[in-house]
């Protein structure tokens, strides 16, 4: 058959060949079971990959721990409770001590630092082996990857926070005064948005390939600046507090200070809980349009496989 | 064994890839841009065509092997159909679907093996990749098991499936990469140079899996590779690409043919005969030198002659071919790799030399 006698010539999209010896599989199945399958897929893998590294999981586990502690000792000695500086900044704030009110962001943004570095690390050490293009070629939907990758890092989420806190409660006590209902809203979105802008930041992998060293100073450095994880943000002027105010962590952090240090109802921080909430929505469409927008350029460019 | 869950005669005739008129240009950098300069795109580039107007059409059933030195566009066609390239210009239908506008179609029908044992994950068992793999191709329960054991022993890989690919010899990883290929039993395969790495017994292994699947099954294949004699041995239809356009195409036999009879000579020098061979590259009646085999105790070497001669006695007699260091010569009859190296300058042998060298 010549070309211009083949009837699929004439046709944007086609229904596909019908294959004579019976292997033509062009019947997709239901979007979302394969969507969610192909998350459950990479999640598993993620997990089963991370059991050969037992020793960089100890790592991740006490990585915040090693980060924070300093960070707290420090705090302490200078403004916390009965120490000379107390109340002179924290007491409007009424926060008990500078430890409480630096703890619980510090824990947050060490392992918001794990989801980046897993994140972005995982898709250019793909790239780079040769995988992505792999598993992109098998793959109906690529950002189920990422989703999957992420699942995969939760699971091993709640260990490095279990280590974290149990260390923390053994050297310096907190002292929590948790609203459950809250705590647990609070904990989802803020862990919802740290996927959300992970996933962002991590397509840009696909553009520039030491995008990942952007990834990490964006995450350690400007988000955790303007988030008010270890001063209050009053301090900074007007137009960088407006600023602040659109960092997604700047929320996050205030209501989980006051939902585990202060125990305030789920209703009393609803209107923030919402604001928190779409800000995660926005950073996991933004994710998805980024990815989206990036593969297409990076199938275009050709550098899906570039190692 | 059966390969394939439901073996039925081919009908061939209808075309299951085409290509029309796909052209893929990239750019490369001038230099070395700063990071600043990368973000904002404000970096010099020079345009390199990797794919130049190329036109082919794949029936169904067809073994079809796409050959061409390093840099001639191969891999990047192979990655367009697969979906990891887009088309700047053209088109490529995969199964009669668009492989740039139908991705998930295309990706669902075609089995492919592209960076070979790079594309299997190391840290993990062979089996936990076929169960990857197995479910990204939406496969449930009893299905990927039947199918992981089947797909295992069509590779060989039966003794060491549950040993972590880190493990596994590159030949083993190769096979493996083929495996997962083959699980979701695709009517397509499209295989970027799989038999590199793999010593004889796994190449000929592979060859003879692929070649049952395609004449037993009625899968199509669409083949790169470096060694000509697979293409030779294996292909319906191959074709040339140079620099990304299509120099030549056809059954094996026609694309021997285009060189015609009668055309190439082989000569035996005695060793160290360098200055002979230059004068025979120089000679007025040959146009190439396709091959240079230098051995202990002979180098043969091949020409390409201006015209076709009757015998070799034409030419014995002629300046040059009349030296001492000649110690015989025969007229034969052109090999694909004759062929090849006529058409693209590269000798097959410098071909998987500069690919060793990389």
């Amino acid at each position: 058959m010549t070309p211009d006698n083949n009837p699929m010539n004439n046709q944007q999209v086609s229904e596909g060949v019908r294959f004579s010896n019976g292997h033509h599989l062009h019947a997709l199945p239901n979007n979302v079971s394969w969507y969610v399958h192909d998350v459950v897929a990479t999640a598993k893998r993620m997990v089963l990959r991370m059991r050969r590294y037992p020793s960089w999981l100890l790592n991740l586990g006490l990585g915040p721990v090693l980060m924070i502690f300093p960070f707290i000792f420090l705090g302490d000695t200078l403004v916390g409770k009965g120490r000379p500086l107390s109340g002179s900044a924290f007491g409007e704030y009424d926060y008990t001590g500078y430890v409480g009110y630096l703890a619980v962001p510090l824990i947050a943004v060490a392992l918001s630092n794990t989801v980046f570095t897993w994140l972005g690390g995982l898709l250019r050490m793909e790239r780079r082996s040769g995988t992505l293009e792999r598993v992109l070629v098998s793959a109906q939907f690529p950002s189920a990857l990422f989703l999957g990758t992420a699942f995969g890092h939760l699971f091993y989420m709640g260990l490095f926070v279990a280590a974290t806190v149990l260390l923390l409660q053994i050297w310096i006590p907190l002292d929590f005064n948790i609203n459950y209902p809250s705590a647990v809203a609070v904990l989802f979105l803020h862990l919802a948005v740290t996927y959300g802008l992970a996933f962002a930041l991590s397509s840009a992998l696909l553009r520039i390939a030491d995008s990942w060293a952007v990834q990490l100073v964006i995450s350690k450095g400007v988000l955790a600046l303007l988030s008010g994880a270890t001063f209050p943000i009053s301090i900074y002027p007007e137009w960088l507090q407006t600023i602040a105010r659109m960092v997604p962590f700047t929320w996050a952090f205030d209501l989980e200070r006051r939902s585990l240090l202060r125990a305030e109802k789920f209703g009393e921080m609803a209107p923030d809980l919402a604001v928190l909430a779409g800000m995660t929505v926005f950073c996991w469409i933004v994710g998805f349009i980024f990815l989206g927008r990036e593969l297409n350029a990076a199938r275009r460019s050709g550098v899906l496989g570039n190692f | 064994m059966t390969l394939w869950s439901k073996p039925q005669p081919v009908l061939a005739g209808e075309l299951v890839i085409q290509i029309e008129g796909l052209t893929k240009r990239f750019t490369k950098n001038v230099d070395n841009p700063a990071l600043w300069r990368r973000v904002l795109g404000r970096f010099q580039t020079v345009p390199i065509v990797a794919i130049d107007a190329l036109d082919l059409h794949i029936e169904q059933g067809q073994f079809f092997s796409l050959l061409g030195p390093n840099g001639a566009g191969k891999t990047s066609t192979v990655r367009t159909l697969c979906t990891l390239l887009l088309p700047d210009e053209g088109s490529c239908r995969v199964a009669g679907y668009d492989a740039a506008k139908q991705q998930r179609e295309v990706r669902r029908n075609i089995g492919v093996s592209v960076r070979g044992e790079r594309s299997v994950y190391w840290k993990i068992t062979g089996r936990q990749n076929l169960r990857y793999f197995a479910g990204l191709y939406g496969m449930r329960g009893e299905e990927v098991s039947r199918r992981i054991g089947e797909v295992t022993e069509l590779v060989g890989l039966t003794g060491r499936i549950d040993d972590y690919v880190e493990r596994y010899s590159m030949g083993m990883k190769q096979r493996l990469a083929i495996a997962v290929s083959l699980l979701h039993r695709p009517p397509v395969l499209l295989l970027d140079e799989p038999t590199i790495g793999l010593d004889p017994n796994g190449a000929r292994a592979l060859r003879s899996l692929l070649r049952d699947l395609c004449e037993q099954e009625g899968v199509t294949i669409f083949y790169t590779t470096h060694y000509l004699h697979e293409a030779e041995e294996l292909s319906h239809r191959l074709a040339i690409i140079h620099e990304g356009r299509k120099v030549l195409e056809g059954s094996p036999d026609e694309v021997r043919s285009t060189l015609g009879d009668n055309r190439i000579v082989e000569v035996q020098l005695a060793p160290s005969a360098k200055t002979t061979v230059t004068s025979l590259r120089n000679h007025r009646m040959v146009e190439k030198v396709i091959s240079e085999n230098r051995q202990p105790t002979v180098t043969t070497v091949r020409l390409e002659m201006k015209e076709a001669i009757n015998s070799v006695v034409e030419i014995a007699a002629g300046d040059g071919f009349a030296n001492d260091r000649v110690l015989g010569m025969n007229l034969v009859r052109p090999t694909l790799e004759d062929v090849f190296a006529s058409v693209t300058g590269y000798s097959a042998s410098e071909v998987r030399e500069e690919e060793d060298d990389t």
